[in-house]
């Protein structure tokens, strides 16, 4: 039986004469969680939407506990386990929160999901059930993306930019649901953001990319101390951040 | 446990099953009473051709009302269904309970080559592919002369023969079974709307790409509603067909689809009794106004506007509304301070 692990390997996306993603391969093992990081337009979006099949790779292969995966229907592989959020809150506008649970426990039914109660207990969304998607404040609609995934009972769960568009007590509440579903579900987890608060101390693994190539990869304490991952991020985020 | 609030804050997507049954019910028990009140029997023909196109409509409320797509190819599916029974009484080899199955089934599998190309795309463009389905059906009929008859289309000719009872020609007889196909037609929608197969058109409807990345298979879901809707289609084109004993092509091309998009726009897609009222409306007001076909078109394209503007969701939802604000205004409302 092969290990549940998500890799790319030596992935390269081109569109038209620019390289979104060069020669990357890197492994998401279902019980870690990897951050991915890196400047805007460095291909980290193209990199989840490689991993979720929602585009396939012009070179390289994806697979799943050694089963390749890129070329399958991206509803195929969100039932095989991997199910990503959006960086721009996504739900089901005119359906009340309780409605769209019941639609993402449903799609795990052969798996045997977790229950709803269960769940919005956990995101703190249980007041909010009998209302529509639409009226939850933008904080409330990313969690609310999780929850949804985390209902489909994922091997992994591909966060994209969660933090962005959140306030800093909003992120807080985050890193503290990340930590929350590690302790009580076995599951792995990718996150791409830009907010080092939430990434530093919710990874067990950072990559790096820039401009399409995987620069560094290690544990947050490693990557903190990277020289040419410090040269990326010349606004000193990360040094004032390792300074805490 | 969840807290129950007093008054849901929520617009609900879909009315609930028991209150979707329960305005069938009023609708089947108010039209059942009509041939009792000494209607003529032109208006009870009409009442039964507005329930046969409605079975149409009821069927494109599926797709349209949950899974947001609009069809003008369901003319030609109900076409589909009206031809199957008519050359299946012209040949001697259906009756028109054997004509019934086999017509829904031929119309499903026509929903889904259409569905199979048209669904690629979304919104308006497939709409277009439907429209052009829809002649290619049409201009088919006119063509094929052989199996279709050309434009002189098939008489049918075959008696409706109720098993127990008998041949059924009287317009009474003929009224009853069309609303008894609208009632059943009507509940299976319902079913189906409250059922996860309903839930999930919406998902696709809300947000496909989410529905997608949560492992929903969207592609399906909006084919089987298409299919779904042709099936309804083709089952009450053979009714059609034995109701006016002819079949030709003028009946089912675009033109018929654009008719079945009306009187779904006209009563709700979203509403069990929606379709049903706006077949009534659509084939009634010209007789109840007695006025001449042009004014009548003019009267219905201002119709239309009015309704699209003032109360998208059609007749019924804004009849609902009127009720429920009307039974409001008699409490005081705390919200009258505020601007």
């Amino acid at each position: 039986m092969n290990e549940q692990i998500l890799s790319c390997r030596n992935v390269t996306m081109r569109f038209g004469g620019v390289t979104a993603l060069n020669n990357v391969s890197l492994d998401f093992p279902a019980n870690q969680v990897v951050g991915v990081i890196g400047p805007n337009g460095s291909g980290k979006s193209t990199l989840f939407n490689v991993l979720s099949a929602e585009r396939r790779p012009t070179q390289g292969e994806i697979t799943w506990a050694g089963q390749r995966i890129d070329g399958l229907p991206p509803y195929r592989v969100a039932s095989l386990g991997i199910v990503r959020t959006y960086q721009s809150a996504s739900v089901f506008p005119e359906l009340t929160v309780r409605e769209s649970m019941e639609f993402a426990h449903w799609t795990a039914r052969k798996r045997g999901g977790r229950s709803i109660a269960e769940v919005a207990e956990i995101t703190g969304l249980t007041k909010f059930t009998n209302e529509s998607c639409r009226s939850l404040p933008y904080g409330h609609q990313k969690i609310l993306g999780v929850a949804l995934g985390l209902l489909t009972k994922p091997a992994l769960l591909l966060l994209d930019e969660p933090a962005a568009g959140l306030n800093q007590a909003e992120v807080s509440r985050f890193l503290r649901l990340i930590k929350d579903i590690r302790a009580t579900h076995e599951i792995g987890i990718g996150i791409i953001d830009h907010d080092m608060n939430l990434i530093m101390p919710a990874c067990d693994r950072i990559a790096v990319l820039n401009f399409g190539n995987l620069i560094a990869i290690g544990t947050p304490a490693e990557i903190r101390s990277n020289q040419s991952v410090l040269d990326i991020y010349l606004t000193g985020d990360m040094r004032s951040d390792a300074d805490h | 446990m969840i807290e129950k609030t007093l008054e849901p804050s929520v617009t609900s997507t879909a009315s609930t099953f028991r209150a979707q049954i329960l305005s069938l019910v009023a609708l089947a028990i108010v039209l059942g009473v009509l041939p009792f009140l000494g209607i003529n029997s032109q208006f009870m023909q009409i009442c039964t051709l507005a329930f046969l196109w409605s079975i149409a409509a009821i069927g494109l409320g599926l797709l349209f009302g949950e899974a947001g797509q609009m069809s003008v190819a369901n003319g030609a599916l109900f076409g589909v269904g009206a031809y199957v029974a008519a050359i299946g009484a012209r040949e001697q080899v259906l009756s028109m309970w054997t004509a019934l199955p086999v017509a829904a089934v031929t119309a499903a599998f026509a929903a889904t080559i259409i569905g199979a190309v048209a669904l690629r795309v979304r919104g308006h463009y497939f709409l277009i592919i439907t429209f052009a389905f829809a002649e290619l059906w049409r201009i088919s009929t006119v063509n094929l002369r052989e199996l279709t008859g050309g434009n002189q289309g098939i008489m049918v000719l075959d008696p409706v023969v109720l098993p127990g009872v008998g041949e059924i020609d009287s317009l009474r007889q003929l009224f009853y079974l069309a609303l008894v196909a609208v009632i059943a037609a009507s509940l299976i929608v319902a079913w189906l709307r409250s059922s996860p197969f309903g839930r999930n058109l919406r998902v696709v409807r809300e947000n496909e790409r989410l529905a997608i990345s949560l492992g929903l298979n969207a592609a399906r879901m909006r084919l089987t509603a298409f299919a779904i809707s042709g099936a309804l289609a083709g089952g009450a084109g053979v009714l059609y067909a034995y109701n006016l004993k002819h079949v030709g092509p003028e009946q089912f091309g675009a033109s018929a689809g654009i008719q079945i998009v009306l009187i779904l726009l006209i009563g709700g897609a979203r509403s069990a009794a929606g379709p049903v009222i706006g077949a009534l409306v659509f084939f009634l007001l010209p007789l109840v106004s007695r006025l001449d076909p042009i004014t009548t078109e003019i009267l219905y394209g201002l119709g239309l506007l009015a309704i699209v503007l003032l109360s998208p969701q059609g007749l019924v939802p804004l009849f609902a509304s009127l009720v429920k604000r009307a039974w409001r205004k008699k409490k005081p409302s705390i919200l009258s301070t505020t601007s």
